[in-house]
């Protein structure tokens, strides 16, 4: 059953690998706006969540409603991947390629790509193989690829966990520019840390359910379950 | 082993004084081959790419089907060629039997299923490292297919010179369809067999040599390929 909303609904979602359950039964409604992280140990089903909410995979059952532009079209979305999925290409090519799908090449397109990569920093690469980049610069080129198609929700899969200081910091400030322009942000982290400075909305996951779903700073300051509330403090899960 | 002297002696001759009769073989070899290396790059790119990126009932017998069409006895093809363009068979009004254009139609039936085989083998590989991205992305089907084939190029290149190195050797169909006719359908392979026949082993050795040479080339280009594939992950 569809039904008009501008926000994600699960309904009742089970989702299994193998014949061994990953995630649910879920219900659960996201907020409209915000900048939510899903937190929680390895193997939570933090990845499965995002992945069912980008249609990347379809749930065993239940339903999944996808937010509702002014139109009435799903609106669009953008997603990073925790292992960079690059095209065997240039950087510049990377970039433009969402925008060689809808719109082909033009004059236009090659600025709107040289734009992106600027605000990546990647400028100065746009000949190189995107192989060639290093870790950092890889996970920089799926944000601006994520974000050349100027999506109303950008989901992000851990996209920090391999990176080093500096490279999460540009990553995070990039966000949080999104963030300010009403981008809803949907991303996985395990770094408790991290979550605090960009999370408005936490949800926490443990063993495939939704064991807590709160206000940031609520659920730091007053985390309601004992799970909860050790992985807030040692990122462990008693 | 006097025979293989002097027929290699004279082969060389051949080749070094560019014997008009000689190139034009081989040209015609070339042509023919080429073209159906082209025509079956156009039919077993698309198909190994779309058995590579579509789940439907029956996919997995398609693909033993098309590995198992890898070994059509050529024979039997040019057989098969021949009888559906002979004069009582149903294209027989199209008169192209014995004719140049009948030797490709073979040489593309005995090359298509390997081509499209490795195509889908390389292609199905790269779609397991695409596919989210290209989910994600919302691609349709076609751009999905196109985008593999671009980024899968150098593989299908590989699998342009299995086609043509299984092609240019190939005698069985191609002396069947083509009748191997004086200055119209005699290529390398069906002259070697006839000078053979008629016991002029120097043009056969001259011909053989030129075919060996070919097939030389060939693998240098290929080991060239897989080597710099090995070196880099992929380069543009």
């Amino acid at each position: 059953m569809v039904t008009m909303s501008a926000s994600f609904q699960l309904e009742k979602i089970i989702f299994s690998r193998d014949g061994r359950r990953i995630l649910g039964p879920i219900t659960h409604s996201f907020s409209e706006r915000g900048f939510t992280l899903v937190i929680g140990p390895n193997g939570a089903g933090k990845t499965s969540l995002l992945r069912l909410l980008h249609k990347l995979q379809e749930p065993d059952s239940g339903y999944i409603s996808l937010p509702l532009g002014k139109n009435g079209v799903p609106q669009r979305q953008s997603f990073v991947f925790q292992v960079p999925i690059l095209l065997h290409r240039s950087v510049f090519e990377n970039a433009a390629y969402p925008l060689h799908l809808s719109r082909g090449s033009s004059a236009q397109v090659r600025e709107e790509t040289m734009h992106y990569l600027e605000m990546v920093g990647l400028n100065d690469n746009h000949g190189a193989m995107a192989e060639d980049l290093s870790g950092g610069q890889k996970q920089l080129l799926q944000l601006a690829r994520a974000l050349i198609t100027r999506p109303k929700i950008l989901i992000l899969d851990e996209p920090t966990s391999n990176l080093d200081g500096r490279s999460t910091q540009t990553i995070e400030a990039l966000l949080a520019d999104q963030y300010r322009i009403d981008t809803r942000i949907i991303m996985t982290t395990q770094n408790v840390v991290q979550a605090r400075r960009l999370a408005s909305e936490v949800i926490f996951i443990h063993e495939g359910q939704i064991v807590e779903s709160a206000e940031a700073s609520a659920f730091f300051d007053k985390p309601l379950t004992p799970q909860a509330s050790s992985f807030i403090q040692d990122g462990i899960v008693r | 082993m006097d025979d293989l002297w002097n027929g290699l002696a004279r082969g060389t001759a051949l080749v070094l004084s560019f014997d008009a009769y000689l190139y034009e073989i081989v040209l015609r070899s070339l042509k023919v081959t080429l073209s159906a290396v082209l025509i079956a790059a156009l039919i077993a790119f698309p198909v190994g790419a779309w058995l590579a990126v579509s789940r439907f009932r029956g996919r997995r017998t398609a693909i033993a089907i098309m590995n198992s069409l890898m070994g059509l006895p050529p024979v039997t093809v040019g057989l098969m060629v021949y009888i559906l363009f002979s004069r009582s068979g149903p294209f027989g009004v199209l008169e192209l039997l014995f004719t140049p254009a009948t030797m490709i139609i073979a040489q593309v039936i005995i090359i298509t299923p390997i081509m499209a085989s490795i195509a889908h083998q390389a292609i199905g590989d790269l779609y397991a490292s695409y596919r989210d991205l290209l989910v994600s992305l919302t691609a349709t089907r076609w751009q999905t297919v196109m985008v593999l084939i671009i980024d899968a190029r150098r593989a299908l290149l590989l699998a342009g010179l299995a086609g043509f190195g299984r092609a240019i050797g190939e005698v069985g169909a191609i002396l069947i369809v083509g009748g191997n006719i004086d200055h119209y359908t005699r290529v390398l392979t069906t002259a070697i067999v006839l000078e053979t026949s008629k016991g002029d082993f120097g043009l056969a050795l001259g011909l053989g040599g030129i075919l060996i040479l070919l097939a030389v080339i060939l693998n240098i280009i290929i080991h060239h390929i897989t080597s710099s594939e090995r070196t880099r992950t992929w380069s543009p």
